[in-house]
């Protein structure tokens, strides 16, 4: 096979190309560097301002919550916090992300795992909780995932319906909104437009029940405080599993989101309020906040 | 047939009272008639607690399943769902509802990835004019088969992680609670959702997934739908279907007058009572207040309506006069 013809520059070309010559700059040497890190940090959402700044370290987003109480739970010792990371610097836009140290960087950089990956660094560290994942029976786990999807759908839809996030001047002019998840993606059967549905109007915007979201939310609090009664763990369960982590998350944020009606439902369980306060003190001792 | 106040279906009108959502009409069905048993009475606490979780599951995770086998599976959407959708609707609705209901579902069925974006992709590319070679056109068709096995692979493995739950709990037993000769309304629930997914479809790829892997939960939904429906004179009578000029008078927003005469033809067989005294009423008032101007004006005397009509006849006369000077000026124009 005759080797390819090489193709040169034409000589004026080249000639005219010289007159605009590449100038690389020395590297720009940066001030400041990020502090090498030494114990897994967890990246959460700012806890909410309270009397006592020391004394608050639960973060105020439900999702961030049920992390740091899942990582206090299962007993991993020695996890910081940071609330000054903005959520666009989170993968994939979303809060909490776990900054753990890797043994074999050279520079004291770490790895930065998401919300999903968390789990599995934990089995890594404390053993893993075998195939029933700490729950009684393969009933208690199955029923298990019927409570997930209960918080998951109907509490977490009112939550976000009735106690939605401030709308502040920064969040409506930045470029980088929040992933969140939207609230007709929990909603069943999906609400229709605000135009209605068979209106000539084009489709703009969700019509969703407020009511009936709240019947649904009041329906989910009571069969949960029937189902925990006085057990010490939900579903009877020895030690504390990832449904412990869910439930004190979202009773913690129910206790203190702004919306009354919300507030009052939970308050009226009494062992809901007594199992909260219980957790709390458990899930409080195990950080120390960072900033 | 009016829309229900929520914009939702299934919505329950009992009276004045509209009622939408499976939760709701369950409650307010139960409330109706207290003597019967309703379908959690004869359960413990515990058990009511537990079914109202489970409930919330099938519908979330069944629900979503069965959106996708109706919504999301193109050949499903197109020789059945949307068939039967626009066999149903009135002529206007029938072009462009169809498709909104479909694209309602989309943000849910992607959060829970039961979006299929492959059969969309496939079907615009076979409608594309500008594809030349055929070659690259049969291997891209290769990438999208595999992509499209990959995908119901995904999606049947979703479907057995969603069903085994059920399957388990329901295993041996007729029902999920009691002693197995009441449905609860979890085993409604439940047979509802698996009823739908068992019919025959054009991709019966979940269907066949429950007759083969599952079926004690299929036995279910059709003991359950039999104990319901047992025969055809037992389905609930179908309210008649609108006209078409309801259907398009549906479209626009009704107006104060087509509220009026609405309220009055709902009200009529009940209180017809009232309404004939408020109509007595209401003329009652009108002729007083005919008698009480027709009073006035007499008392005035007849001065006021004379002075406007001498009013109005000397406006007429100015008009008059104005004309003719107009036509003074155009004829001393013309001289000129």
């Amino acid at each position: 096979m005759a080797s390819l013809p090489t193709v040169t520059l034409p000589k004026p070309l080249h000639q005219l190309f010289s007159l605009f010559p590449l100038h690389t700059f020395p590297p720009v040497p940066v001030p400041t560097r990020a502090n090498p890190i030494t114990r897994p940090t967890l990246w959460v959402h700012p806890p909410r301002t309270t009397e006592e700044p020391s004394s608050e370290v639960f973060s105020s987003d439900v999702e961030c919550l049920k992390w740091q109480a899942y990582l206090a739970l299962r007993g991993v010792a020695n996890v910081a916090l940071r609330w000054d990371v903005s959520p666009d610097g989170a993968i994939e836009g979303r809060l909490p992300n776990l900054h753990v140290p890797l043994a074999e960087s050279k520079d004291g950089g770490g790895e930065l795992l998401p919300a999903a990956s968390i789990a599995d660094w934990v089995d890594g560290q404390v053993g893993e909780t075998g195939s029933l994942e700490g729950y009684v029976d393969e009933a208690a786990k199955d029923e298990s995932r019927a409570w997930v999807t209960l918080l998951e759908g109907n509490v977490h839809a009112a939550l976000v319906l009735f106690h939605p996030k401030p709308l502040t001047l920064q969040s409506l002019i930045s470029p980088f909104q929040p992933a969140a998840r939207p609230i007709e993606s929990m909603l069943t059967p999906p609400p229709p437009p605000l135009t209605g549905l068979s209106s000539l109007l084009p489709v703009y915007g969700f019509r969703i029940d407020r009511t009936a979201v709240e019947e649904r939310y009041k329906e989910a609090i009571s069969s949960l405080s029937e189902r925990l009664g006085t057990n010490k763990w939900f579903l009877g369960s020895s030690a504390p599993t990832a449904l412990d982590a869910l439930l004190f998350a979202y009773l913690h944020c129910l206790l203190h989101c702004q919306d009354n009606a919300l507030r009052f439902e939970v308050t009226r369980r009494v062992n809901l309020v007594a199992w909260e306060r219980r957790v709390q003190t458990e899930v409080r001792a195990a950080f120390k906040p960072v900033y | 047939m009016s829309l229900p106040v929520v914009g939702q279906l299934p919505c329950l009108t009992h009276g004045q009272k509209s009622i939408s959502g499976f939760s709701a009409i369950v409650k307010f069905v139960d409330k109706l008639d207290e003597h019967s048993e309703s379908g959690t009475s004869s359960l413990t606490a515990v058990e009511r607690a537990q079914s109202v979780a489970r409930i919330a599951q099938v519908e979330a995770e069944l629900g979503d399943l069965v959106a996708h086998v109706y919504f999301a599976l193109s050949a499903n959407w197109y020789s059945h769902t949307r068939l039967a959708l626009t066999s149903v609707l009135p002529v206007p609705q029938r072009y462009y509802v169809p498709a909104r209901l479909r694209k309602a579902y989309q943000p849910r069925l992607e959060a829970a990835g039961l979006w299929s974006m492959h059969e969309e992709q496939a079907q615009e590319a076979r409608f594309s004019a500008f594809e030349k070679l055929a070659r690259r056109k049969e291997a891209q068709e290769k990438k999208e088969k595999l992509k499209r096995a990959v995908e119901r692979e995904k999606t049947l493995s979703k479907a057995k992680a969603i069903v085994d739950p059920y399957a388990h709990a329901l295993a041996g037993k007729l029902f999920f609670y009691g002693d197995g000769t009441k449905p609860s309304t979890l085993d409604i629930a439940l047979s509802a959702h698996i009823y739908l997914l068992l019919q025959t479809l054009s991709d019966p790829t979940i269907a066949n997934l429950l007759r083969d892997s599952y079926p004690q939960l299929a036995s279910h939904a059709e003991a359950v739908y039999a104990l319901a429906l047992p025969n055809p004179e037992s389905f609930p009578p179908l309210a008649p279907s609108p006209t078409f000029a309801q259907s398009l008078r549906s479209l626009f927003p009704p107006t104060a007058l087509q509220h009026a005469s609405s309220s009055s033809r709902l009200q009529r067989p009940g209180q017809k009572d009232e309404e004939a005294s408020f109509a007595r009423w209401r003329w009652a008032l009108y002729g007083t207040m005919f008698v009480v101007t027709a009073a006035y004006v007499s008392v005035m005397g007849l001065t006021v309506p004379l002075s406007l009509a001498e009013a109005v006849a000397g406006e007429g006369a100015f008009a008059e006069g104005g004309e003719e000077e107009d036509e003074d000026y155009e004829e001393g124009e013309e001289e000129d």
